[in-house]
């Protein structure tokens, strides 16, 4: 489903120039559960951020579901990126003004899926994740562990093929993280590929690789779980 | 999409009230100064063109040139209509008027001394939209002493009955009433209330001047085929006096020509002599409209600032919206939708404010508007076109700045600052521009105080207070009675003084055609003429600079004239003196007046000539030296009812009649006022909020500042080193600028006050500092306030 060849990414200031992934080569099959770790630094989230579309890199390849990516436009990776690729930030990242409901209706408003359908879809996710109660509340009104439940929701409601978690339990504790975990090894099962930052060795070990980045590069890969079991 | 991106906004706007207020106030006010000077402007504009083929009516003047000036009248013989009607094919039809001195109607036991009572035919009917309510156009007034009545006039002396068939008196004489037409409306330069038939014979043969083809006395209007040729038709009437009147034209020593005017620029054109009602300044009518866009300018700055320094608390939604899936132009089309609801719930309430605010401005424009003229197409057009051109123009670059924002640069909120590192500061640039606007204004408003106290208080060479000034009667004061009529009300113990003459300054009088005995072949020349009688001189304080020692001290007026300083300049006499030895039109110049300002300060004295007459006096000016007004004047009405029993007793005071001349500079001043207050409230409403957000945005370095050891003063500094120079900047651009648009404003007035820098310099310096004090009050609170609560908020 991935595969990326020498992928580079090179910040650029001023006075500094700061190479944040050099010369990365990665492949992710669909259906796997990877995640990454790597200390403070090391350019786990400028990967995510890559392999998300959601940056572009500034050398190497990037081919995602067998397209070269990495060289599109930010109009072209938008497009790309819709339907495709659901995200899970650790901050949560809700939009305050819009209610449970509306934050997770988010990405099938911008596949302009009809009002009925969007409807549907967004019920069937709330009664999975058990959100019904609270689909009209604002973020404000939920605790930690319901909003990420939200953005968990958010993520998967269009049917991507892939998630990307950056640090989704960071701003959890042990039961909340417990159970976002559970909720993204259950979405794994059922198919949907997930790559994972994360600091926690224990969350690493729910997915079925863990590669390990230092200055940019990976330097080990441990296998988990068995893919494909 | 719409319902999510509604639900947004009213959400964010409900979050965020206080600049959502600050916008909506800010932008309600501009629009609000913008929807009624476009009242204003719209009706300037628009005069004389509600009539049906307004672009094929013109009028018709003349021009006459001698061998030293050339003079443009607005109107021309009387003669010529008759052959406009029967031997110009391009002409559809024609009329002719000549309005009457306020004249006394009577109906019944009703009487009122009229303005706008005007003599002519039914061509007028004809040329001009004159919706009639009875009576038949076409026939109201082909017979002698017949009239038409506007509806108001109708009401007045009729009540609620139809006049038709009745009689009304105008001066001495019945008329039937034929007609009654709409009444006008206010924007058209012919205004008349009653009018009558000119076939009518008022005076006797033997008292009428002789008519000629070079008179210009008569406002004349024609309106043109279809198909016609204006260039043509002009081509053709041009020498119309030299054909039809040569013998006359040879004797006058003057080249007379005819030329046309489009009635519809008429209004807003220079005024040529003897116009029927005061035209308009194009330069203040363009000056108002600047001045609402100014203010509004003001407002859109405003909202631009505020949105574009709070796009860092919405870079994270743009991040997660663009993460989610959303394009540049949704997002674009999102924050353009917002700025769209923002500038709507400001228009509506703008037009609530202007609602408000349209008695004010009938009261200091002078024109009546009513409460429907914001709903007429054209200002509801123009509500419109402003809604979208601030809805894009306030909107667009946020809503570019936002949706641009890159995803990850926008979820990590690191495009906190849109100007960081970029060479130009929007921010800056338009906090210097408002600034600019502020300072702009009030130079302006100043120097138009300044010269509306100069004109007030300049002396102009007569005495004009305490004189009471009652119009005479139509032919009521003659040689026979004007010394013992003024001496009836010499009588009244407070009455001090008194004078007659056919004019006053400040008033309609007459252009005397005269020519230096001796010189005729040099051609005539037309200059201003009083009538006076024997006191005028004393009781008006004009001073004497040569002549015979009775004319100097004022005691005696033999026959002759009096001319002005300017006049003994015009016909190049060289001294006072030397004028005493020569004759106009063969009577002698038997004194030399210092210059005074008959007219008002905006123009030069010009040419003046008096000469005792005793005829056709119509105006009595008493001197009155009493502290008990109202019993006074009453002694006074009782002494003009016993004098005239058929008059109508109508006074004014002249020093408030001469300041009406001012009118038009008046209202300007007080638009002035009103607007530069408005731009400085709406200026400093958003800079205030922009320094309340800017110093919120700094609470976590204030705070860390202040642990350190930065006392209170050093932070305001710290605060308002944002501000300060902004303000230097805008000194500099404004008090140049301002000052160069005051001095041409100021060139349009023949007297002004000197227009030096410094006046500028500390106005524009002071209300800039006005604007720094409002700044202040939000850099001091920020940081006063405890350390341990910034750090806490972050």
């Amino acid at each position: 489903m991935i595969r990326t060849v020498n992928l580079r990414k090179v910040f650029t200031t001023e006075e500094v120039e700061t190479t944040a992934l050099n010369d990365v080569n990665f492949e992710m099959k669909q259906g796997e559960f990877v995640s990454i770790m790597g200390p403070s630094g090391c350019g786990k989230s400028t990967l995510l951020n890559l392999l998300g579309l959601l940056d572009s890199p500034s050398g190497g390849e990037y081919n995602f579901m067998e397209h070269e990516v990495g060289k599109l436009s930010e109009r072209d990776r938008a497009k790309f990126r819709k339907g495709n690729i659901g995200f899970v930030f650790q901050s949560f990242n809700l939009i305050d003004e819009l209610t449970v409901a509306e934050n997770i209706e988010l990405p099938l408003l911008y596949l302009k899926t009809p009002s009925v359908k969007r409807k549907q879809a967004v019920q069937e996710v709330m009664e999975h994740m058990q959100l019904v109660p609270r689909k009209n509340h604002f973020p404000q009104q939920l605790s930690g562990g319901q909003q990420q439940r939200v953005a968990v929701a958010r993520a998967i409601v269009a049917k991507p093929k892939l998630i990307l978690a950056d640090e989704p339990t960071g701003n959890l504790d042990s039961r909340h993280g417990d159970e976002v975990m559970r909720l993204l090894t259950e979405l794994n099962n059922a198919g949907t590929s997930i790559l994972m930052v994360t600091h926690s060795p224990t969350y690493a070990e729910y997915a079925h690789r863990t590669i390990h980045l230092f200055d940019g590069k990976i330097v080990t890969e441990n296998i988990g779980r068995a893919f494909g079991v | 999409m719409f319902t999510n991106y509604l639900k947004i906004a009213l959400r964010n706007i409900r979050r965020h009230k206080g600049y959502a207020l600050v916008n909506i106030a800010g932008l309600a006010v501009g629009m609000a100064c913008c929807l009624l000077l476009s009242l204003y402007v719209a009706h300037e504009l628009s005069y004389d063109r509600y009539h049906n083929g307004s672009d094929r009516i013109y009028r018709i003047c003349t021009s006459k040139q001698t061998p030293v000036e050339e003079m443009r009248f607005s109107g021309c013989s009387p003669l010529i209509v008759p052959v406009l009607r029967e031997e110009f094919s391009d002409v559809e039809a024609a009329f002719n008027w000549m309005r009457n001195r306020p004249t006394l109607v009577r109906s019944n036991a009703v009487s009122f001394i009229e303005e706008g009572v005007a003599a002519t035919d039914d061509g007028i009917f004809r040329v001009l939209s004159t919706p009639f309510v009875c009576g038949r156009p076409g026939t109201c007034l082909d017979r002698p002493r017949t009239a038409v009545l506007t509806e108001q006039i109708s009401r007045k002396y009729f009540g609620n009955e139809n006049p038709i068939g009745k009689a009304i008196q105008i001066d001495t004489i019945l008329y039937e009433i034929t007609g009654v037409i709409a009444d006008q409306p206010t924007n058209t330069h012919l205004k008349f209330s009653i009018l009558y038939s000119s076939s009518t014979k008022i005076y006797a043969d033997d008292e009428l001047p002789p008519t000629g083809w070079t008179d210009p006395q008569v406002p004349t209007y024609v309106k043109l085929t279809p198909n016609a040729d204006p260039t043509v038709f002009e081509g053709r009437i041009k020498n119309l006096p030299y054909v039809r009147g040569n013998k006359e034209y040879a004797q006058g020593g003057e080249r007379v020509t005819l030329f046309t005017q489009p009635i519809t620029s008429i209004h807003l054109s220079p005024p040529l002599r003897w116009e029927a009602e005061t035209p308009g300044n194009p330069l203040y009518v363009y000056g108002m409209a600047a001045t609402a866009l100014l203010v509004l300018l003001i407002a859109c700055a405003n909202f631009l600032n505020l949105s574009t320094a709070r796009a860092a608390d919405r870079a994270m939604e743009v991040g997660i919206r663009k993460a989610a899936g959303a394009l540049r132009p949704q997002l674009f089309r999102q924050f353009i939708g917002e700025s769209f609801l923002i500038t709507t719930a400001a228009l509506i309430i703008s037009i609530a404010l202007a609602e408000l605010a349209i008695p004010a401005l009938s009261v200091t424009t002078g024109i009546s508007f009513s409460h429907e003229a914001i709903f007429q197409p054209q200002i509801l057009g123009i509500a419109v076109v402003v809604l979208l051109a601030v809805s894009l123009l306030a909107g667009s670059y946020p809503a570019l700045f936002l949706s641009r924002m890159q995803p990850i640069s926008a979820l990590k909120s690191h495009a906190v600052s849109h100007s960081r590192g970029r060479r130009f500061d929007l921010r800056k640039a338009l906090v210097v521009g408002q600034l600019v606007i502020v300072a702009f204004l009030v130079v302006g408003a100043f120097t138009v105080y300044r010269q509306m106290q100069f004109m007030r208080n300049q002396p102009l060479g007569f005495d004009k207070e305490q004189k009471l000034v009652i119009e005479l009667p139509n032919r009521s004061v003659g040689p026979n009675n004007s010394e013992t009529t003024k001496q009836r009300f010499l009588n009244i113990p407070a009455i001090s003084g008194a004078t007659i003459s056919t004019s006053i300054p400040g008033r309609w009088n007459y252009q005397w055609r005269t020519v230096v005995s001796g010189k005729e072949a040099e051609g005539y020349k037309r200059v201003n003429y009083y009538g006076i009688d024997k006191d005028f001189l004393k009781e008006y304080g004009i001073d004497v600079l040569a002549g015979e020692q009775s004319v100097k001290d004022r005691t005696n007026l033999p026959a002759g004239w009096l001319v002005n300083e300017t006049a003994v300049r015009s016909f190049g006499w060289g001294s006072n003196e030397a004028a005493l030895e020569q004759k106009l039109n063969n009577s002698r110049v038997i004194g030399v007046i210092k210059d005074f300002h008959f007219k008002g300060f905006q123009s030069n004295v010009e040419p003046l000539v008096l000469f005792r007459t005793g005829e056709d006096f119509r105006y009595l000016s008493l001197r009155v030296n009493t502290g008990d007004l109202q019993n006074t004047v009453s002694s006074i009405e009782s002494t003009f009812k016993s004098l005239f029993p058929e008059g109508v007793f109508n006074y004014f005071f002249l020093d408030t009649d001469f300041d009406n001349q001012y009118r038009a500079e008046k209202n300007l001043a007080r638009i002035c006022y009103a607007f530069t207050m408005i731009g400085i409230f709406v200026a400093i409403l958003g800079l205030h909020a922009l320094a309340a957000f800017l110093a919120q945005k700094r609470t976590k370095e204030i705070g860390v500042r202040k642990v350190f050891g930065a006392t209170t003063t050093v932070v305001v500094r710290l605060l308002l080193a944002e501000f300060v120079p902004l303000l230097a900047v805008a000194a500099v651009i404004a008090i140049p600028a301002s000052y160069l648009a005051m001095d041409k404003w100021l060139q349009g007035f023949a007297y002004r006050i000197d227009n030096s820098l410094m006046p500028a310099l500390s106005i524009a310096v002071g209300s800039l500092l006005i604007v720094l004090a409002s700044v202040s009050y939000q850099a001091i609170k920020a940081a006063r306030a405890n350390p341990v609560e910034s750090l806490k908020y972050e």
